[in-house]
């Protein structure tokens, strides 16, 4: 389950919000004449697999436990397999990731169905 | 003159403690011991360093990716220089018993996940870790500060048995530092979760979201307590 939770707060220079590292994320709103800044928090604390990524990279893939919070985009999956094929069709960049939670050979010739 | 005799043999009785002592606790090699059938750990250096691994069954190797052994027991790496030591990687090779770590201070990567470690993980500054990962052990203690890792972008301590919110909410405050640090360039991912860890309490919350909502770092941890 993803919730959102909401954050408003007031950033005093457009130069000041764009060096927010929430600034460039989908989900952020920033107006530039009252200055509000709005960040969308999600909470993810579903038992299923997290997949956390930017649109180009993933950042995390988590067997559900615990509760994850992020600005990034976020998707539920019921199985690992579910996940990396998600991976492979948004065509997210896994080097980052390297091996810790996801080998490099799951994605390897790995049949989309 | 008594009195200086006694001062002086109760000194001497001391230090030749402490030098057996530190003899047993730094002998300046890595100890490990596994439990499995095979056993395929691996270091990358920069440089030539001399590197030994001296097995359980007594044979060794010195190849910083030695072949893979099939004994169990008490294995030891010894390296010339450890500051030539970049990434340790010793992940999923049935170890157990305690980890006892060292300052690598140009490890890049460390990684002791998916083994049985058992006690306390004794965190170092490692100012060039990227990624520290010790998740899936069985270790019920964090000592030393997450505040100096700046390059770190993983950080995983989750499926350990960390049951002491007070260390949750201690690495949510090193962390916030950390992330604020002067050199700090890219977000981390961290997680505590576990079915043996603790949540946080309030004040861990409180810098969990700093870390999310200031600096956009991804962060799972069990529901506060």
């Amino acid at each position: 389950m993803i919730k959102l939770k909401e954050k408003k707060f007031r950033i005093e220079t457009d130069a000041d919000a764009k060096k927010h590292p929430a600034f460039p994320k989908e989900d952020t709103i920033y107006n530039p004449l009252t200055r509000e800044f709005i960040i969308k928090q999600k909470k993810i604390s579903g038992k299923d697999w997290r997949l956390v990524h930017n649109g180009k990279k993933v950042i995390d893939l988590i067997e559900g436990k615990g509760i994850t919070y992020t600005l990034e985009k976020c998707v539920e999956f019921k199985t690992r397999v579910e996940a990396l094929k998600e991976i492979k069709i948004l065509n997210l960049d896994t080097k980052e990731f390297e091996i810790l939670n996801l080998d490099s050979k799951d994605l390897e010739g790995m049949v989309i169905s | 003159m008594i009195r200086s005799h006694i001062r002086n043999h109760i000194r001497k009785h001391i230090y030749s403690h402490m030098n057996k002592y530190e003899e047993v606790e730094d002998d300046g090699l890595f100890h490990f011991t596994n439990t499995g059938a095979t056993l395929s750990p691996y270091i990358e250096v920069a440089g030539t360093p001399d590197i030994l691994w001296t097995w359980a069954d007594g044979t060794t190797d010195n190849k910083a990716n030695p072949d893979d052994v099939t004994c169990i027991g008490d294995n030891t790496l010894s390296v010339s220089d450890w500051d030539a030591v970049t990434v340790f990687d010793f992940r999923d090779q049935h170890l157990t018993g305690e980890l006892v770590t060292k300052e690598w201070p140009e490890a890049t990567k460390i990684y002791f996940h998916i083994n049985s470690y058992l006690g306390n993980i004794q965190i170092f500054p490692w100012i060039k870790a990227e990624r520290i990962s010790f998740r899936d052990n069985d270790f019920t203690s964090i000592s030393g500060s997450l505040q100096t890792q700046i390059k770190m972008i993983l950080c995983y301590f989750n499926n350990n048995a960390i049951s002491l919110s007070a260390q949750i909410d201690k690495a949510m405050s090193d962390l916030v530092v950390n992330a604020g640090a002067a050199g700090r360039t890219a977000v981390c991912n961290v997680n505590f979760s576990g079915i043996n860890m603790s949540g946080p309490t309030s004040a861990g919350t409180v810098n969990k979201d700093i870390l999310v909502n200031t600096y956009s770092w991804t962060v799972t941890l069990n529901p506060e307590v």
